[in-house]
């Protein structure tokens, strides 16, 4: 955190057609994700503790310190949840949709909101005027235009290790849990 | 729209932009399933080719291991094509591109353990590998493929036929960084340069066409690491260092196969980039705080 504020205000003042780098993408909504995994089933949202037990457990399965206190748990009556948790490193913050079929099996994934944020400006080189749009405007602008980017690969190491941590949390309590509907 | 999964260890983001009408298909298809029919060619290259899966055809080479019979496996169509594409990269590299390092990998910790054979005393490369008829392949010498240089490039080119054959005309298709346009989209590329302060480099608008990267910078958790996953085939050392080794050609496959070529000789006039319509990028991180620019190597060619 030592040196985000600073740079990106002097950047902004000091030097121009540079902006800092905030990527905020959503994909989809939490509901959309749970109507592209389970078309036409009716989830009820369902809220329960989790023991310091199966806290621990989690914690030592999936090595996330962070509580699962922002996930969203929905159960439908055939057993299938369908689940919105967030994953956070130093520059990113992910929001993934995980829905697990009757059987407790990973149905689908879907990434539903990434951000990444970097108190630092799109760098200037000279070659690169030959690949800007002659009528694009040439500062890269807040949350905007950015659409693709290279370079080298990020891992999806946090997702996956949120989504064990899911698995584990379904074995553990959600799968003995039961709809309203069923009953 | 755009929907992003995560897939081949990276995440895997498929933008498609098309009206409903333009759709070819008169079965009732929505946006939702033509994305989701190109995520599912990405699994299926995922499955056949990763080397944490213990069936893929990939993993099965690995284990056929016979020195007198030279076996022969016949093996699916797309890691067929994936490996003599592979193995005409490393013909025309000179062997600075070589899938053949699976073993290093697994030595360093980065892939699952890889039994080696001493005894053997020479190399694993995908030079060892001969191709026959059938979609079969007979292995002359045990190899010990890896193919994360080649194929995430590979399931985005497969990812984008897909999208074609329903008719979308405007795609991206972003695997982690590897990507490849489709047709014309109004949007910027970044290539984003980890390093003490993480930067990006803006591409502009690009039409038709992929831009694959590598570099040995990687970022885990919170901090930018050096990684030993980029290999010099020739002396079995990793490649280290502040650069991006970036390559753009048609095919995504090429571009990521490419990456690792220049990453090895760093030569960004190699002949084999002009041979296969590609271009080389070598951006080298000059990370000075408060110091904004760097050099750059490229060949002298217009880019378009």
């Amino acid at each position: 955190m030592r040196n985000s504020l600073l740079p990106l205000t002097m950047s902004l003042s000091l030097i121009g057609g540079v902006s800092p780098v905030v990527i905020a993408k959503t994909y989809m909504s939490a509901e959309e994700a749970k109507q592209v995994m389970f078309p036409g089933k009716y989830f009820s949202k369902v809220q329960f503790d989790i023991s310091a037990e199966i806290r621990k457990q989690l914690k030592k399965i999936s090595g996330i310190h962070h509580p699962l206190t922002n996930s969203q748990f929905w159960l439908a009556s055939d057993g299938s949840w369908f689940i919105v948790d967030e994953v956070v490193g130093k520059h990113e913050m992910i929001t993934y949709g995980l829905g697990i079929d009757h059987l407790g099996n990973v149905k689908e994934v879907q990434i539903l909101q990434y951000n990444e944020s970097y108190g630092h400006q799109i760098r200037e080189v000279s070659w690169r005027k030959q690949f800007i749009d002659k009528n694009s405007i040439h500062k890269i602008r807040l949350n905007e235009d950015i659409e693709n980017i290279s370079g080298a690969t990020l891992s999806c190491k946090h997702v996956t290790d949120g989504i064990r941590r899911l698995m584990a949390l379904h074995s553990l309590l959600l799968k003995k849990l039961k709809s309203h509907d069923s009953l | 729209m755009i929907r992003c999964k995560p897939l081949l260890g990276t995440f895997i983001e498929i933008q498609i932009d098309f009206e409903q009408d333009q759709i070819q298909d008169k079965k009732k298809l929505n946006q939702e399933h033509v994305v989701a029919a190109a995520f599912r060619e990405i699994e299926r290259v995922d499955y056949l080719m990763s080397v944490f899966e213990p069936r893929s055809d990939i993993s099965i080479i690995n284990q056929t291991v016979s020195l007198f019979s030279k076996p022969s496996l016949e093996i699916h169509p797309w890691t067929y094509e994936v490996l003599k594409t592979a193995k005409y990269l490393h013909e025309i590299t000179n062997g600075s591109f070589d899938c053949g390092v699976g073993h290093v990998l697994s030595r360093w910790g980065l892939r699952p353990h890889m039994a080696e054979f001493s005894n053997l005393l020479s190399s694993y490369s995908i030079a060892n590998i001969e191709f026959e008829e059938n979609h079969s392949i007979r292995i002359h010498h045990p190899v010990l493929l890896d193919l994360g240089g080649i194929a995430k490039g590979y399931a985005v080119d497969r990812a984008v036929n897909i999208l074609k054959s329903y008719g979308v005309e405007k795609a991206i298709v972003n695997a982690g960084g590897d990507l490849r346009i489709l047709g014309s989209v109004p949007k910027k590329i970044l290539l984003r340069q980890l390093g003490k302060k993480t930067e990006f480099i803006d591409f502009g608008k690009l039409t038709n066409i992929a831009v694959a990267s590598s570099s040995s910078l990687i970022r885990d958790d919170s901090a930018v690491v050096q990684s030993n996953h980029l290999i010099n085939p020739h002396q079995q050392i990793p490649v280290i260092g502040e650069k991006v080794f970036t390559v753009t050609a048609n095919s995504c496959m090429l571009a990521d196969g490419l990456t690792k070529a220049l990453a090895v000789d760093q030569n960004p006039s190699a002949d084999y980039f002009e041979m296969l319509d590609a271009k080389a990028y070598l951006i080298h991180m000059t990370d000075v705080v408060g110091k904004t620019g760097g050099s750059l190597q490229r060949r002298s060619n217009i880019f378009f």
